[in-house]
Protein backbone atom coordinates (compact mmCIF):
# COMPACT_ATOMS: atom_id res chain seq x y z
CA UNK A 1 0.00 0.00 0.00
CA UNK A 2 1.05 3.00 -0.89
CA UNK A 3 2.27 5.65 2.00
CA UNK A 4 -0.37 8.54 0.36
CA UNK A 5 -3.24 5.99 1.15
CA UNK A 6 -1.83 4.80 4.78
CA UNK A 7 -1.46 8.12 5.65
CA UNK A 8 -4.75 9.53 4.43
CA UNK A 9 -6.63 6.25 5.97
CA UNK A 10 -4.77 7.93 9.56
CA UNK A 11 -5.92 11.27 8.46
CA UNK A 12 -9.70 10.12 8.21
CA UNK A 13 -9.75 7.61 11.11
CA UNK A 14 -8.16 10.61 12.94
CA UNK A 15 -10.56 13.21 11.73
CA UNK A 16 -13.47 10.52 13.08
CA UNK A 17 -11.92 10.15 16.45
CA UNK A 18 -11.99 13.87 17.12
CA UNK A 19 -15.62 13.87 15.74
CA UNK A 20 -16.42 11.33 17.80
CA UNK A 21 -14.71 12.33 21.00
CA UNK A 22 -16.00 16.10 20.71
CA UNK A 23 -19.43 14.74 20.05
CA UNK A 24 -19.09 12.73 23.57
CA UNK A 25 -17.74 15.27 25.42
CA UNK A 26 -20.57 17.29 24.73
CA UNK A 27 -23.30 15.27 26.02
CA UNK A 28 -21.72 15.78 29.07
CA UNK A 29 -20.94 19.10 29.27
CA UNK A 30 -23.42 22.05 29.74
CA UNK A 31 -23.34 25.67 29.65
CA UNK A 32 -26.34 27.18 30.41
CA UNK A 33 -28.77 29.46 33.81
CA UNK A 34 -27.42 27.14 35.76
CA UNK A 35 -23.59 27.37 35.17
CA UNK A 36 -20.93 25.28 33.60
CA UNK A 37 -22.13 21.77 34.19
CA UNK A 38 -19.24 19.42 33.88
CA UNK A 39 -20.28 15.36 33.97
CA UNK A 40 -22.68 15.92 36.84
CA UNK A 41 -25.30 13.90 35.52
CA UNK A 42 -29.40 14.37 35.20
CA UNK A 43 -29.01 15.11 39.28
CA UNK A 44 -27.82 19.06 39.72
CA UNK A 45 -28.98 22.46 40.11
CA UNK A 46 -31.85 23.66 41.40
CA UNK A 47 -34.87 21.04 42.03
CA UNK A 48 -39.04 21.42 43.01
CA UNK A 49 -40.46 18.79 45.52
CA UNK A 50 -44.00 17.48 44.70
CA UNK A 51 -46.32 15.33 46.47
CA UNK A 52 -48.87 12.84 45.52
CA UNK A 53 -51.19 10.22 47.60
CA UNK A 54 -53.11 7.77 46.76
CA UNK A 55 -55.07 4.76 48.75
CA UNK A 56 -55.53 1.49 47.70
CA UNK A 57 -58.09 -1.02 49.85
CA UNK A 58 -56.58 -4.58 49.86
CA UNK A 59 -57.84 -8.10 51.06
CA UNK A 60 -56.83 -9.52 54.40
CA UNK A 61 -53.70 -11.07 54.33
CA UNK A 62 -52.07 -8.93 51.08
CA UNK A 63 -48.53 -8.49 50.38
CA UNK A 64 -46.78 -5.24 49.35
CA UNK A 65 -44.28 -5.36 46.39
CA UNK A 66 -42.37 -2.24 45.82
CA UNK A 67 -40.06 -1.40 43.04
CA UNK A 68 -38.57 2.32 43.11
CA UNK A 69 -35.22 3.64 42.02
CA UNK A 70 -33.43 6.71 43.03
CA UNK A 71 -35.21 7.41 45.87
CA UNK A 72 -36.09 6.05 49.74
CA UNK A 73 -38.56 3.31 50.32
CA UNK A 74 -40.10 3.82 53.89
CA UNK A 75 -43.01 1.04 54.60
CA UNK A 76 -44.58 0.88 58.23
CA UNK A 77 -47.40 -0.40 59.48
CA UNK A 78 -51.15 1.64 59.57
CA UNK A 79 -54.85 0.58 59.42
CA UNK A 80 -56.18 -2.62 58.07
CA UNK A 81 -57.60 -3.03 54.69
CA UNK A 82 -56.11 -0.61 53.13
CA UNK A 83 -52.85 0.81 51.59
CA UNK A 84 -51.67 4.06 51.73
CA UNK A 85 -49.12 5.64 49.43
CA UNK A 86 -47.51 8.59 49.40
CA UNK A 87 -44.95 9.82 46.68
CA UNK A 88 -42.46 12.55 47.04
CA UNK A 89 -41.55 13.51 43.71
CA UNK A 90 -38.30 15.78 43.43
CA UNK A 91 -37.69 16.89 39.51
CA UNK A 92 -34.44 18.79 38.47
CA UNK A 93 -34.82 21.46 35.93
CA UNK A 94 -34.50 24.98 35.90
CA UNK A 95 -37.63 26.36 36.15
CA UNK A 96 -40.65 25.34 38.48
CA UNK A 97 -42.96 25.12 35.36
CA UNK A 98 -40.78 23.01 33.64
CA UNK A 99 -40.47 21.44 36.76
CA UNK A 100 -44.24 20.89 37.38
CA UNK A 101 -45.13 19.80 34.22
CA UNK A 102 -42.56 16.64 34.04
CA UNK A 103 -43.89 16.23 37.32
CA UNK A 104 -47.51 15.85 36.48
CA UNK A 105 -46.28 13.02 34.16
CA UNK A 106 -44.49 10.69 37.22
CA UNK A 107 -47.84 8.76 38.71
CA UNK A 108 -48.16 6.25 40.77
CA UNK A 109 -48.86 2.70 39.61
CA UNK A 110 -50.33 0.23 42.03
CA UNK A 111 -51.97 -2.80 40.74
CA UNK A 112 -53.29 -5.65 42.80
CA UNK A 113 -52.43 -8.76 41.41
CA UNK A 114 -53.94 -11.59 42.78
CA UNK A 115 -52.98 -11.45 46.64
CA UNK A 116 -50.20 -8.74 45.98
CA UNK A 117 -49.76 -5.44 45.47
CA UNK A 118 -47.50 -4.00 42.99
CA UNK A 119 -46.48 -0.44 43.45
CA UNK A 120 -43.90 1.74 41.72
CA UNK A 121 -43.85 4.57 39.34
CA UNK A 122 -43.82 4.88 35.71
CA UNK A 123 -40.10 5.63 35.46
CA UNK A 124 -39.41 3.24 32.95
CA UNK A 125 -41.88 4.82 30.39
CA UNK A 126 -40.38 7.96 31.32
CA UNK A 127 -37.00 7.25 30.54
CA UNK A 128 -38.05 5.36 27.92
CA UNK A 129 -39.14 9.11 25.85
CA UNK A 130 -36.42 11.00 24.29
CA UNK A 131 -37.69 14.26 25.64
CA UNK A 132 -37.53 13.29 29.23
CA UNK A 133 -34.62 11.48 29.30
CA UNK A 134 -32.50 13.43 30.20
CA UNK A 135 -34.30 14.77 33.17
CA UNK A 136 -33.52 13.85 36.81
CA UNK A 137 -35.95 12.94 39.33
CA UNK A 138 -36.26 11.12 42.80
CA UNK A 139 -39.52 9.30 43.59
CA UNK A 140 -39.73 8.95 47.60
CA UNK A 141 -42.11 6.04 48.40
CA UNK A 142 -44.33 6.53 52.18
CA UNK A 143 -46.20 3.32 52.71
CA UNK A 144 -48.00 2.66 55.28
CA UNK A 145 -49.47 -0.79 54.98
CA UNK A 146 -51.86 -3.41 57.11
CA UNK A 147 -50.21 -4.79 60.38
CA UNK A 148 -48.86 -8.43 59.45
CA UNK A 149 -47.93 -7.84 55.82
CA UNK A 150 -45.12 -9.65 53.97
CA UNK A 151 -43.33 -6.82 52.66
CA UNK A 152 -40.75 -7.38 49.17
CA UNK A 153 -38.92 -3.70 47.98
CA UNK A 154 -36.21 -3.75 45.51
CA UNK A 155 -34.62 -0.55 45.12
CA UNK A 156 -31.75 1.61 43.65
CA UNK A 157 -30.12 4.58 44.85
CA UNK A 158 -32.50 5.07 47.91
CA UNK A 159 -32.93 4.33 51.67
CA UNK A 160 -34.83 2.04 52.53
CA UNK A 161 -36.58 1.34 55.50
CA UNK A 162 -39.28 -1.41 56.57
CA UNK A 163 -40.95 -1.44 59.76
CA UNK A 164 -43.57 -3.86 61.93
CA UNK A 165 -44.11 -6.31 58.54
CA UNK A 166 -44.68 -10.06 58.91
CA UNK A 167 -41.75 -10.32 56.55
CA UNK A 168 -39.16 -8.43 54.68
CA UNK A 169 -37.55 -9.24 51.45
CA UNK A 170 -35.65 -6.32 50.76
CA UNK A 171 -32.40 -5.64 47.53
CA UNK A 172 -31.28 -2.29 47.39
CA UNK A 173 -28.29 -0.53 46.56
CA UNK A 174 -26.69 2.73 46.76
CA UNK A 175 -28.31 3.88 50.38
CA UNK A 176 -28.38 2.47 53.66
CA UNK A 177 -31.01 -0.11 54.46
CA UNK A 178 -32.93 -0.53 57.70
CA UNK A 179 -34.82 -3.34 58.88
CA UNK A 180 -36.89 -3.43 62.23
CA UNK A 181 -39.50 -5.63 63.98
CA UNK A 182 -40.28 -8.28 61.29
CA UNK A 183 -42.33 -10.79 62.65
CA UNK A 184 -40.59 -14.03 60.55
CA UNK A 185 -38.31 -14.23 58.38
CA UNK A 186 -36.22 -11.62 56.52
CA UNK A 187 -33.76 -11.34 53.20
CA UNK A 188 -31.52 -8.43 52.38
CA UNK A 189 -29.77 -7.75 50.00
CA UNK A 190 -27.48 -4.52 50.12
CA UNK A 191 -24.49 -3.04 47.87
CA UNK A 192 -23.10 0.04 48.97
CA UNK A 193 -24.91 0.69 51.65
CA UNK A 194 -25.11 0.19 55.70
CA UNK A 195 -27.45 -2.72 56.46
CA UNK A 196 -29.52 -2.68 60.13
CA UNK A 197 -31.75 -5.47 61.04
CA UNK A 198 -33.09 -5.27 64.43
CA UNK A 199 -35.92 -7.67 66.08
CA UNK A 200 -36.42 -9.96 63.51
CA UNK A 201 -38.40 -12.82 64.66
CA UNK A 202 -37.58 -15.55 62.28
CA UNK A 203 -34.55 -16.51 59.93
CA UNK A 204 -32.50 -13.84 58.37
CA UNK A 205 -30.57 -13.97 55.39
CA UNK A 206 -28.19 -11.07 54.61
CA UNK A 207 -26.01 -10.50 52.07
CA UNK A 208 -24.30 -7.19 51.83
CA UNK A 209 -21.24 -5.97 49.60
CA UNK A 210 -19.77 -2.73 50.23
CA UNK A 211 -21.11 -1.68 53.44
CA UNK A 212 -21.84 -1.93 57.29
CA UNK A 213 -23.99 -4.71 58.59
CA UNK A 214 -25.38 -5.12 61.92
CA UNK A 215 -27.93 -7.07 63.54
CA UNK A 216 -29.50 -7.35 67.20
CA UNK A 217 -32.15 -9.68 68.48
CA UNK A 218 -33.10 -12.02 65.95
CA UNK A 219 -34.74 -15.12 66.79
CA UNK A 220 -34.16 -17.28 64.26
CA UNK A 221 -30.81 -18.32 62.28
CA UNK A 222 -28.90 -15.77 61.00
CA UNK A 223 -27.04 -16.22 57.66
CA UNK A 224 -24.33 -13.06 56.97
CA UNK A 225 -22.54 -13.26 53.57
CA UNK A 226 -20.85 -9.66 53.38
CA UNK A 227 -17.79 -8.62 51.70
CA UNK A 228 -15.70 -5.06 52.35
CA UNK A 229 -17.28 -3.97 55.26
CA UNK A 230 -18.11 -4.52 59.67
CA UNK A 231 -20.15 -7.09 60.30
CA UNK A 232 -21.63 -6.42 64.16
CA UNK A 233 -24.03 -8.96 65.65
CA UNK A 234 -25.69 -9.30 68.84
CA UNK A 235 -28.18 -11.76 70.49
CA UNK A 236 -29.35 -13.82 67.21
CA UNK A 237 -29.81 -17.25 67.15
CA UNK A 238 -27.17 -19.65 65.73
CA UNK A 239 -25.27 -17.55 63.14
CA UNK A 240 -23.21 -17.63 60.15
CA UNK A 241 -21.24 -15.08 59.04
CA UNK A 242 -18.95 -15.17 55.60
CA UNK A 243 -16.97 -11.90 55.44
CA UNK A 244 -13.70 -10.22 54.01
CA UNK A 245 -12.16 -7.03 54.23
CA UNK A 246 -14.01 -6.37 57.41
CA UNK A 247 -14.07 -6.38 61.12
CA UNK A 248 -16.24 -9.09 62.35
CA UNK A 249 -18.05 -8.71 66.23
CA UNK A 250 -20.62 -11.36 67.77
CA UNK A 251 -21.92 -11.16 70.90
CA UNK A 252 -24.94 -12.91 72.31
CA UNK A 253 -25.50 -16.20 70.05
CA UNK A 254 -28.03 -18.97 71.16
CA UNK A 255 -26.93 -22.03 69.32
CA UNK A 256 -23.99 -22.36 67.30
CA UNK A 257 -21.81 -19.90 65.67
CA UNK A 258 -19.65 -20.45 62.38
CA UNK A 259 -17.19 -17.69 61.11
CA UNK A 260 -15.65 -17.32 57.61
CA UNK A 261 -13.36 -14.09 57.77
CA UNK A 262 -10.79 -12.80 55.65
CA UNK A 263 -8.43 -10.01 56.18
CA UNK A 264 -9.84 -8.55 59.21
CA UNK A 265 -10.24 -9.04 62.92
CA UNK A 266 -13.08 -11.29 64.44
CA UNK A 267 -14.38 -10.98 68.06
CA UNK A 268 -16.93 -13.27 69.44
CA UNK A 269 -18.64 -13.58 73.05
CA UNK A 270 -21.21 -15.15 74.65
CA UNK A 271 -21.79 -17.90 72.54
CA UNK A 272 -24.21 -20.59 74.22
CA UNK A 273 -23.68 -23.57 71.18
CA UNK A 274 -20.30 -24.21 69.20
CA UNK A 275 -18.06 -22.39 67.68
CA UNK A 276 -15.68 -22.71 64.49
CA UNK A 277 -14.16 -19.89 63.60
CA UNK A 278 -11.93 -19.20 60.40
CA UNK A 279 -9.88 -16.23 59.44
CA UNK A 280 -6.97 -14.54 58.36
CA UNK A 281 -4.90 -11.79 58.34
CA UNK A 282 -6.66 -10.24 61.47
CA UNK A 283 -6.73 -11.87 65.67
CA UNK A 284 -9.49 -14.08 66.67
CA UNK A 285 -10.99 -13.19 70.16
CA UNK A 286 -12.96 -15.57 71.48
CA UNK A 287 -14.95 -15.38 75.20
CA UNK A 288 -17.24 -17.41 76.85
CA UNK A 289 -18.16 -20.40 74.46
CA UNK A 290 -20.72 -23.05 75.58
CA UNK A 291 -19.59 -25.65 73.57
CA UNK A 292 -16.88 -27.34 71.31
CA UNK A 293 -14.68 -24.45 69.99
CA UNK A 294 -12.70 -24.48 66.86
CA UNK A 295 -10.42 -21.91 65.76
CA UNK A 296 -8.00 -21.47 63.15
CA UNK A 297 -6.40 -18.09 61.88
CA UNK A 298 -3.26 -17.24 59.58
CA UNK A 299 -1.38 -14.92 60.86
CA UNK A 300 -3.42 -13.31 63.50
CA UNK A 301 -3.61 -13.91 66.84
CA UNK A 302 -5.55 -16.09 68.88
CA UNK A 303 -7.46 -15.13 72.53
CA UNK A 304 -9.85 -17.48 74.27
CA UNK A 305 -11.37 -17.00 77.59
CA UNK A 306 -13.55 -18.98 79.42
CA UNK A 307 -14.81 -22.09 77.18
CA UNK A 308 -16.58 -24.62 78.79
CA UNK A 309 -15.45 -27.48 76.38
CA UNK A 310 -12.59 -28.46 74.10
CA UNK A 311 -10.97 -25.67 71.83
CA UNK A 312 -8.85 -26.53 69.34
CA UNK A 313 -7.00 -23.47 67.73
CA UNK A 314 -4.17 -23.39 64.95
CA UNK A 315 -2.55 -20.37 63.73
CA UNK A 316 0.59 -18.99 62.11
CA UNK A 317 2.96 -16.02 62.88
CA UNK A 318 1.39 -14.63 66.03
CA UNK A 319 0.65 -15.86 69.28
CA UNK A 320 -2.24 -17.59 71.11
CA UNK A 321 -3.17 -17.15 74.81
CA UNK A 322 -6.15 -19.05 76.74
CA UNK A 323 -7.83 -19.08 79.43
CA UNK A 324 -10.27 -20.77 81.36
CA UNK A 325 -10.56 -23.62 79.29
CA UNK A 326 -13.00 -26.40 80.58
CA UNK A 327 -12.07 -29.47 77.59
CA UNK A 328 -9.25 -30.55 76.18
CA UNK A 329 -7.49 -28.53 73.97
CA UNK A 330 -5.31 -28.74 70.93
CA UNK A 331 -2.90 -26.04 69.72
CA UNK A 332 -0.75 -25.78 66.68
CA UNK A 333 1.34 -22.71 66.07
CA UNK A 334 3.76 -21.94 63.63
CA UNK A 335 6.18 -19.19 64.52
CA UNK A 336 4.38 -17.91 67.43
CA UNK A 337 4.32 -19.00 71.04
CA UNK A 338 1.58 -19.83 73.40
CA UNK A 339 0.41 -18.47 76.85
CA UNK A 340 -2.36 -20.72 79.03
CA UNK A 341 -4.02 -20.09 82.79
CA UNK A 342 -6.11 -22.89 84.19
CA UNK A 343 -6.76 -25.99 81.53
CA UNK A 344 -9.11 -27.98 83.11
CA UNK A 345 -9.13 -31.33 80.61
CA UNK A 346 -5.12 -31.27 79.99
CA UNK A 347 -3.29 -29.54 76.72
CA UNK A 348 -1.67 -31.08 73.27
CA UNK A 349 0.43 -27.84 72.06
CA UNK A 350 2.52 -27.40 69.05
CA UNK A 351 4.85 -24.39 68.79
CA UNK A 352 8.08 -22.73 67.16
CA UNK A 353 9.46 -19.96 67.27
CA UNK A 354 8.59 -18.67 70.83
CA UNK A 355 7.55 -20.16 74.61
CA UNK A 356 4.50 -22.13 75.25
CA UNK A 357 4.05 -21.50 79.22
CA UNK A 358 1.04 -23.30 80.69
CA UNK A 359 0.27 -21.41 84.47
CA UNK A 360 -2.20 -23.90 85.80
CA UNK A 361 -3.11 -27.47 84.44
CA UNK A 362 -4.83 -30.76 84.94
CA UNK A 363 -4.75 -33.33 83.07
CA UNK A 364 -2.87 -35.01 80.73
CA UNK A 365 -0.32 -32.41 78.63
CA UNK A 366 1.98 -32.71 75.77
CA UNK A 367 4.05 -30.04 74.70
CA UNK A 368 6.42 -29.73 71.38
CA UNK A 369 8.62 -26.29 70.70
CA UNK A 370 11.01 -25.53 68.21
CA UNK A 371 12.71 -22.51 68.92
CA UNK A 372 11.24 -22.13 72.10
CA UNK A 373 11.33 -23.00 75.45
CA UNK A 374 8.38 -24.50 77.81
CA UNK A 375 7.29 -23.36 81.37
CA UNK A 376 4.89 -25.62 82.73
CA UNK A 377 3.34 -25.50 86.32
CA UNK A 378 0.18 -27.77 87.39
CA UNK A 379 -3.05 -26.49 89.18
CA UNK A 380 -2.54 -28.92 91.86
CA UNK A 381 -0.66 -32.54 92.22
CA UNK A 382 1.00 -34.03 89.34
CA UNK A 383 -0.65 -37.32 88.88
CA UNK A 384 -1.25 -37.04 85.24
CA UNK A 385 1.81 -37.75 82.45
CA UNK A 386 3.60 -34.66 81.13
CA UNK A 387 5.51 -34.83 78.27
CA UNK A 388 7.98 -31.72 77.13
CA UNK A 389 9.92 -31.07 74.54
CA UNK A 390 11.96 -28.16 73.71
CA UNK A 391 14.69 -27.45 71.11
CA UNK A 392 16.69 -24.51 71.57
CA UNK A 393 15.13 -23.78 74.68
CA UNK A 394 14.58 -24.48 78.20
CA UNK A 395 11.99 -26.92 79.72
CA UNK A 396 10.87 -26.05 83.34
CA UNK A 397 8.42 -28.05 85.74
CA UNK A 398 7.30 -26.63 88.61
CA UNK A 399 5.86 -29.32 90.73
CA UNK A 400 3.51 -28.87 93.36
CA UNK A 401 3.47 -30.68 96.82
CA UNK A 402 1.16 -34.17 97.06
CA UNK A 403 2.56 -34.75 93.39
CA UNK A 404 2.86 -38.25 92.42
CA UNK A 405 5.47 -39.61 88.67
CA UNK A 406 8.20 -41.25 87.33
CA UNK A 407 10.42 -38.44 86.18
CA UNK A 408 12.70 -39.02 83.10
CA UNK A 409 14.62 -35.85 81.94
CA UNK A 410 17.03 -35.20 79.24
CA UNK A 411 18.89 -32.71 77.88
CA UNK A 412 21.40 -32.92 75.13
CA UNK A 413 23.77 -30.76 74.77
CA UNK A 414 21.91 -29.16 77.94
CA UNK A 415 22.11 -29.50 81.88
CA UNK A 416 19.33 -31.50 83.86
CA UNK A 417 18.53 -29.76 87.33
CA UNK A 418 16.27 -31.15 89.50
CA UNK A 419 15.72 -29.78 93.00
CA UNK A 420 12.09 -30.65 94.90
CA UNK A 421 12.05 -32.13 98.18
CA UNK A 422 10.96 -35.89 97.59
CA UNK A 423 12.02 -36.58 94.65
CA UNK A 424 14.43 -39.36 94.72
CA UNK A 425 16.49 -39.97 92.07
CA UNK A 426 17.26 -43.35 90.84
CA UNK A 427 19.65 -42.54 87.74
CA UNK A 428 21.87 -39.39 87.19
CA UNK A 429 24.54 -38.93 84.08
CA UNK A 430 25.31 -36.13 82.35
CA UNK A 431 22.48 -34.22 80.99
CA UNK A 432 20.14 -37.25 81.94
CA UNK A 433 18.10 -37.81 85.66
CA UNK A 434 15.77 -40.45 86.83
CA UNK A 435 14.13 -40.58 89.18
CA UNK A 436 10.57 -40.72 90.92
CA UNK A 437 8.30 -38.81 93.95
CA UNK A 438 5.46 -40.24 96.09
CA UNK A 439 6.18 -43.65 95.09
CA UNK A 440 5.83 -43.09 91.29
CA UNK A 441 2.96 -43.07 89.00
CA UNK A 442 2.50 -41.22 85.87
CA UNK A 443 5.24 -40.67 83.39
CA UNK A 444 6.76 -37.39 83.12
CA UNK A 445 9.11 -36.93 80.17
CA UNK A 446 11.03 -33.35 79.95
CA UNK A 447 13.18 -33.09 77.28
CA UNK A 448 15.68 -30.37 75.76
CA UNK A 449 17.90 -30.20 72.87
CA UNK A 450 20.53 -27.29 72.72
CA UNK A 451 18.62 -26.46 76.54
CA UNK A 452 18.19 -27.09 80.00
CA UNK A 453 15.72 -29.08 81.91
CA UNK A 454 15.03 -27.80 85.27
CA UNK A 455 12.52 -29.37 87.84
CA UNK A 456 11.54 -27.35 90.69
CA UNK A 457 9.39 -27.30 93.74
CA UNK A 458 5.71 -25.07 93.15
CA UNK A 459 6.53 -21.60 94.26
CA UNK A 460 3.38 -19.95 93.37
CA UNK A 461 -0.18 -20.58 93.32
CA UNK A 462 -0.62 -21.51 89.50
CA UNK A 463 -3.97 -20.00 87.94
CA UNK A 464 -7.33 -21.90 88.53
CA UNK A 465 -10.91 -21.70 87.05
CA UNK A 466 -12.81 -19.86 89.22
CA UNK B 1 0.37 16.68 -19.91
CA UNK B 2 -2.64 15.80 -17.43
CA UNK B 3 -1.86 14.36 -14.02
CA UNK B 4 -2.59 11.16 -13.15
CA UNK B 5 -5.42 9.54 -11.69
CA UNK B 6 -5.18 9.80 -8.11
CA UNK B 7 -7.93 8.53 -5.31
CA UNK B 8 -6.69 10.45 -2.44
CA UNK B 9 -7.00 13.59 -3.83
CA UNK B 10 -10.61 12.93 -5.12
CA UNK B 11 -11.64 11.47 -1.12
CA UNK B 12 -9.58 14.71 0.29
CA UNK B 13 -11.25 17.28 -2.44
CA UNK B 14 -14.61 15.83 -1.53
CA UNK B 15 -13.75 15.92 2.21
CA UNK B 16 -12.92 19.94 2.14
CA UNK B 17 -15.93 20.21 -0.11
CA UNK B 18 -18.26 18.23 2.61
CA UNK B 19 -16.79 20.36 5.40
CA UNK B 20 -16.55 23.35 3.53
CA UNK B 21 -20.47 22.65 3.05
CA UNK B 22 -21.56 21.65 6.70
CA UNK B 23 -19.77 24.79 7.83
CA UNK B 24 -21.37 27.21 5.39
CA UNK B 25 -24.82 25.34 6.70
CA UNK B 26 -23.65 26.07 10.27
CA UNK B 27 -23.48 29.62 10.38
CA UNK B 28 -26.35 29.90 8.52
CA UNK B 29 -28.12 28.11 11.36
CA UNK B 30 -29.35 25.53 9.06
CA UNK B 31 -27.39 22.64 10.98
CA UNK B 32 -25.45 21.29 13.98
CA UNK B 33 -22.14 20.97 12.76
CA UNK B 34 -21.02 18.85 15.22
CA UNK B 35 -24.13 16.75 14.93
CA UNK B 36 -23.61 16.77 11.14
CA UNK B 37 -20.06 15.60 11.37
CA UNK B 38 -20.78 13.34 13.52
CA UNK B 39 -23.61 11.46 11.54
CA UNK B 40 -21.51 11.79 8.26
CA UNK B 41 -17.64 11.55 8.38
CA UNK B 42 -18.29 7.48 7.71
CA UNK B 43 -19.10 8.76 4.36
CA UNK B 44 -15.38 9.56 3.43
CA UNK B 45 -14.98 5.73 3.85
CA UNK B 46 -17.62 4.69 1.74
CA UNK B 47 -16.89 7.25 -0.73
CA UNK B 48 -12.83 6.23 -0.73
CA UNK B 49 -13.89 2.31 -0.85
CA UNK B 50 -15.92 3.01 -3.72
CA UNK B 51 -13.61 5.29 -5.58
CA UNK B 52 -10.67 1.92 -5.06
CA UNK B 53 -13.18 -0.45 -6.47
CA UNK B 54 -13.74 1.57 -9.78
CA UNK B 55 -10.04 1.87 -9.90
CA UNK B 56 -9.09 -1.63 -9.20
CA UNK B 57 -12.22 -2.63 -12.12
CA UNK B 58 -10.81 0.17 -15.11
CA UNK B 59 -7.50 -1.34 -14.23
CA UNK B 60 -8.62 -4.75 -14.92
CA UNK B 61 -10.90 -3.42 -18.16
CA UNK B 62 -7.53 -2.43 -19.61
CA UNK B 63 -5.31 -5.45 -19.04
CA UNK B 64 -8.17 -7.74 -21.00
CA UNK B 65 -9.93 -5.05 -23.78
CA UNK B 66 -7.02 -2.98 -23.70
CA UNK B 67 -8.43 0.20 -23.45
Amino acid sequence: MKASKIGLLILVFGFGGVVETAWSVRQNIGFGPQGCRVLAGRFYGSSFTYDAKQTQPVPAGAAIEVANAFGGVTVRAGDPGQVSIALRKVVFRPTEEQARAFADQVRINAALEGNVLRVGTNRDELENRSESREVGFETHFELTVPPATAVTVRNEHGRVEVADAASADVTSSFDDVRVQRIAGAARLQARHGDVLAEEIGGDLSLVARHGRVELQDVKGRATVDSEHGDVSAARTGGLVVRASFGDVGVEGVRGDLEVHSQHGPVTARDVSGAATIEGSFGDARIAKIGADLRVEVAHGAIDVEDASAGVVAETSFADVTLARVGGAVQVKVAHGGVTARALEKGAQINASGEDVTIDGFRGEVRVEVERGGANLLPAGALTDPVWASASHGAVRLQVPAGSRFVLDATAQPGEVEVDVPGLVLTSTTAGIAKGEIGGGGASVHLQARNGDVRVQPATTAAAKNP
Amino acid sequence: MAAPFSIERIVIGFALLGLGVLWLLANAGRVDLLSALRMWWPLLLVLWGALELVAALSRRGVHRGGF
